[in-house]
Formats: C-alpha cells, structure tokens, sequence
C-alpha cells in the first residue's frame, strides 16, 4: 500500500459573484511518487485547484490534505511545495543562481550547502555554467528549467506544475516533455501536472484526472482514461470518437452484452459494463482507428458490428488516412486507416460503405 | 535602377522627417536655457543676443548667502517633501494596486485631485486651513512642507503604482511558495523590483516641489523662503543677470543630483518605458 501524498475531499470553491462553482466537489487521492495530470479545457477548475493546493486561494469548503496533514489554514510560505508556472515568473533582478538558491536562503540553508544544493540542481536540469546569467539572458526553454530547478531544490513534498509547456514552441515542448519525465523518474517526487494538452497528459502521467465544469469526469490510467472512458466528455476530449446515437433493445442478451438498436436501423451487439433498461438512450462509441471500412457488406457475427455509411470526405495524412462518412440518420462518423501496403485504395468520394468494429472494442456512453 | 532606390533617393525618408522634428522640438525646449546661459556670462545688464563681452561677476552675486541660502533651503524643503511623499504614496499605491475594497476608485480619483486643482488654490486653502486650525505659527516651513507633500503625492503614488503593476502577480507567488513570508516577498521581491519606480515618485515629486512658486506664495515666511519666491522677490525690484546665474543654478543641481541616483537605478527606462541594457 501507498502513501497518499495528496488527499482532495469534497474540495469546493466558488469565486465571489459567481453562481457557478469553479470547483465543484473533487475528491482524489494521489499517492506518494505519482505523476499525476489535470486534463481540461480551460475554465475546467483545473489551475483553480492546484491554486488551492498551492494556498494562493482558500477553498470554499472541503479539505486538501499533504501526506495526511490538512492545510488549508497553512499559508503558501509554510506548505514545502514547489510550483512551476506557465510564465515562468523568474525574479528578474536576480541571477539563475539566486533564483534557484532562493528557496534555500528563506530556509536559511548555510552558503556552502546552499552552492552544493543549487550546483545540483542546475545539473539536474541540465544549465551548469549558467548560475552567473540573468534570466533576461535565458531562452525560454532555458527560464522553464531554472522555474524547474527552483522549485526542486527545496526537496518539495509535491510539485505543481502549471502549462509548464504552454509558451515554449512544439519542438521544445516535446524536448521539455521528456525532459521533465526524466527528473520525476530520477526525483520520484509527486508531481500535479495540470494541462489542456491531451497528447502531453497521455505521455507523461501516471494517472490523468479529466475535468470539466468543475468536476472530475474521470480519474484513471492513460490507457484506462483512452480505452475506457466512462463519460462523453471524457471520450471526445481524449482522442476522437464516433459515436452512434442508438437505444437499448431488449434486456436479454449475455452477461457483459447488451443490444443497442441504431438509429439508422441496425442492431449492434456491443460489450456493456452494466445493465440497462429497455428504450434507455446511448451511444455507441468506437474509436476511429478501431473501426474499419469495407465496400462489401462483411458476414453477420455475433463479434462485429456492422453499420451502413457513405464517405463524404477522404483525407490524404501521410501515414495514415482519414474516411470522414455520414450515416443514413445524419450523423457523422471518422475511420483512420494506416497506410500499408496491403489496403484498399480504391474507395471514392460518395461510395456506399459499412463500418465495422469489433463489439469488444464499442463502448457503451450514457446520452441525456 | 528599381523604383525604391530612386524613392529613397528622392523622398526624405520617415526617419528622417522624424529626426528634423525631433530636433526641433529639442531647440525648443533648450533655447531659453540657452539664452539663460549666455545672459548669466554676458556683461550687458540687458538680455541682448548676440552677447556683450564676458564677465563672471553675476555668478559671483548667485553665489553669495542672499541667494545660497533660499537654493539650500528648496532643496532641502523638496527632498524632505519628496521623501515624506514617497512613503505615503507607496503605501497609497500598495492598498490601490493590490487590494480591492470599498470606496478603492473613490481614492484613486482623490489621489489624483491635486493634480486637476490648481496649486494656487490649494495654497489658499491650506493657509486658511492652518490660520483656522489655530496652526498659524506653522505657516512657514510647515505649511510649505505639507503643501509640498500634498502636491507631488499624486506623481509618487502613479509611478509607485505603475511600479507595482509592471510586478506580475506570479513572482510575488513564486517567492511565496519558496518559503517567503509576505514580509520577505515586499523585501526581497517587491521592493527591489520597485526601485525605478520610486526613483522616478522620487524625481517627480523633488521637481514638483523645487520648480513650485504658488504654495510658498502664501506659505512661504522671510527665514523660510525658497528660491522660487526670493526670484519672484527680486523681479519686483528690477531685472539683473544675476537671475540669470540663478536659474541656472537652480536647473543643474537637480540634474546633478539626478544624474548621480540614476547610477543606482534606471529611472529612465522607467520613465521613457525603454530597456536600455535590452
């Protein structure tokens, strides 16, 4: 068993003037050396909770523990955190040195300690030889690495890090991802990764918390969170996804079954993590790269799901295609395709197609 | 030959019109000053251009205790003012800048009040403040110093506050978060980031104070009176080259003074907004 290093419960805060809450009742608990992202668009609660956790914003009601110790009476200065922010905010007047030997001289961390301290750092973020530089001298990838050395040098109970990645450039952010994945396995420090980025949040964390609205949707593993996703959200936000609306037909079929009539007519069989009751609306989702696409109507199994579609669209990616299609009811739909040797090219703008999937592979998504 | 060659040519660019106006407006500025020079070495008892002769006697006449005394007693009336200014405006700025609270926009507005009202009127008020007060004995270095302070406030708590919120708002946090109690983060963070900024109040209010005539008008006494009101003085008395001198005086020691605080700040970037080690 773990240690949890970050307990959320029933953490609420609501801005004065505001009806909606930005936080609206999280509860996590993030264990003792996890990497662990907030995912969300913007406006999700997401930088609002992680200032709570930092102590700039008290909590409206609920708690936020630290390896077991509640703190929202703790001011800032007094809860050992470290924090990145997405602007950097280096002190400008001070040297990388000083920057990063800041932390330490609020401890009052004897010289000697302190050169070795911030000497490590630097290396562990790979900027020795630049402790006599003013940040106004730095680039930003080099600012992201002393905000990061700064906050690490205080040996930090956990690290918050806020769009650390958002102002660098692509290439440098996906340098910077790497980077920041190797001093977490080298630190092993819990590490709140807050982000809007999915493709980072698929990457670099050990569990990835989706918000939206507010609340936390869902709370898992990255495969769990892309294969498994529990809401609509959830599943549009990671990744594409199609999703047929359809309604469920019947409650007698196999355990971890169930079967959805389509809008468009065709009865699907599709794996379903609970029961539900007949007429009950759903959708049917299925991952782009998980469904195919055939010209000929493929044999009726009890294993696939089959649905009728015309393509509308045909796009040309390099290493993969992508068949936009609609549905006889109107909907719309997307099939990724990877570019190998052995496909059929053949297929044209208005063709009359099926989509296929595997019934292991369709989920089954709550529709209101 | 390509048709931007020959318009560069032929067209006086825009950074040259802009030069030529630049220009100008410098030898408006420094023309009197120019003339104020010459006037002070000139022997004539007239302004005549061109100058008369050369003689350092008006200067001899500046610098002797009649006018020494008024000059030393601006400068110390203005840098005390100035100071005094500086500390009420940052604390002003401070509350202004980071704290929203009831009746915030009511006192920034208040703040800047003795910008709008004529300083003349102030002066009036304030003399008939202290004579109601029963405070008469205090019109002198007194009323001088508080008329000083009331109007050169406003210029601290713009620049301090112009400083302030230039700071983001995530430095202050990152110092807080490393450890730093609120009292360390103004120390090590807001104050030193803040420095131009209250050199600049600092500048602005000394040379509202130095340059002013209408408060020591009516608060100014005859064993307080700083040189603005002893020029004023002379002037009814006749003209001389000797204010010439004076005014010179009182236009380089500022400068002097200025130019040595620049070395321990950069005010002038705070002022013209430019980064000059960028």
């Amino acid at each position: 068993m773990h240690n949890v290093a970050v307990a959320l419960r029933n953490l609420v805060k609501n801005y004065d003037g505001t009806s909606v809450p930005a936080v609206n009742g999280i509860n996590l608990e993030i264990e003792e050396g996890e990497f662990v992202s907030f995912l969300g668009p913007s406006g999700c609660g997401k930088t609002t909770t992680l200032n709570m956790v930092a102590g700039f914003f008290a909590p409206t009601s609920g708690s936020i523990l630290l390896n077991g110790q509640s703190v929202e009476a703790l001011p800032p200065h007094r809860r050992g955190i470290g924090l990145v922010f997405q602007d950097y905010a280096l002190f400008p007047h001070m040297t990388v040195e000083e920057n990063v030997g800041f932390g330490l001289a609020m401890r009052k961390v004897a010289k000697a300690e302190m050169a070795r301290r911030v000497g490590e750092a630097l290396e562990l973020v790979r900027l020795n030889g630049y402790g006599d530089r003013k940040p106004s001298q730095l680039s930003g990838g080099q600012m992201q690495r002393v905000a990061l050395a700064r906050a690490l040098v205080i040996r930090p109970s956990v690290l918050l890090l806020d769009e650390p990645l958002s102002n660098l450039d692509l290439k440098l952010r996906e340098s910077m991802r790497v980077e920041i994945m190797r001093i977490h396995r080298q630190t092993k420090i819990t590490t709140l990764f807050v982000t809007h980025d999915q493709g980072e949040a698929l990457v670099m964390s050990d569990r990835i918390a989706v918000m939206n609205a507010g609340n936390v949707e869902q709370f898992g593993t990255p495969s769990e969170i892309y294969e498994r996703p529990r809401t609509r959200f959830v599943a549009e936000f990671i990744g594409s996804m199609n999703l047929f609306r359809c309604a469920v037909e019947g409650t007698s079929c196999e355990a971890g079954y169930a079967l959805a009539r389509a809008e468009s007519g065709e009865l699907l069989r599709v794996q379903s993590a609970q029961e539900r009751p007949s007429g009950d609306p759903i959708y049917v989702a299925v991952r782009p790269e998980r469904t195919a696409i055939t010209r000929i109507p493929p044999q009726p199994s009890p294993g696939c799901i089959s649905i009728r579609a015309t393509i509308d669209e045909i796009l040309y990616l390099g290493n993969h295609r992508e068949y936009q299609v609609r549905l006889p009811s109107g909907e719309a739909g997307v099939v990724t395709v990877s570019n190998v040797a052995d496909q059929d090219r053949s297929l044209a703008t208005g063709d009359s197609v099926f989509l296929t999937a595997s019934s292991d592979d369709c989920l089954i998504l709550a529709r209101h | 030959m390509s048709g931007g060659v020959n318009a560069a040519r032929f067209r006086p660019s825009a950074w040259g019109v802009l030069k030529a106006v630049v220009a100008i407006i410098y030898l408006f500025m420094l023309f009197p000053v120019f003339f104020t020079g010459l006037a002070s070495i000139s022997e004539g008892t007239r302004a005549a251009f061109p100058p008369v002769g050369f003689t350092l006697a008006w200067w001899r006449e500046a610098l002797e205790p009649g006018w020494t005394d008024p000059i030393l007693f601006s400068l110390r009336i203005s840098a005390e003012a100035s100071l005094i200014a500086l500390v009420l405006g940052t604390v002003l700025a401070i509350a202004l800048t980071r704290y929203t609270f009831p009746g915030r926009n009511v006192l920034v507005m208040l703040t800047l009040g003795p910008l709008i009202l004529p300083t003349l009127v102030l002066s009036v008020g304030l003399l008939q403040m202290f004579a109601m007060l029963g405070l008469s004995d205090y019109v002198g270095y007194g009323g001088q110093l508080t008329g000083y302070v009331v109007i050169s406030l406003p210029f601290c708590v713009r620049m301090v506050a112009i400083g302030i919120s230039n700071i983001p708002r995530n430095v202050e946090r990152a110092a807080s978060v490393l450890g730093a109690s609120p009292w360390m983060v103004q120390r090590k963070i807001v104050l030193p980031l803040l420095k131009n900024g209250l050199l600049a109040g600092f500048m602005f209010a000394f040379i509202q104070s130095f340059t002013d005539s209408s408060v020591s008008l009516f608060l100014a006494r005859p064993g307080d009176m700083p040189v603005t009101i002893r020029i004023l003085g002379f002037l009814d008395t006749g003209f001389s080259p000797t204010i010439a001198a004076v005014s010179m005086i009182t236009l380089i020691l500022p400068m002097v003074m200025f130019a040595i605080i620049d070395r321990f700040g950069q005010f002038g970037d705070f002022i013209h907004g430019d980064k000059r080690h960028a």
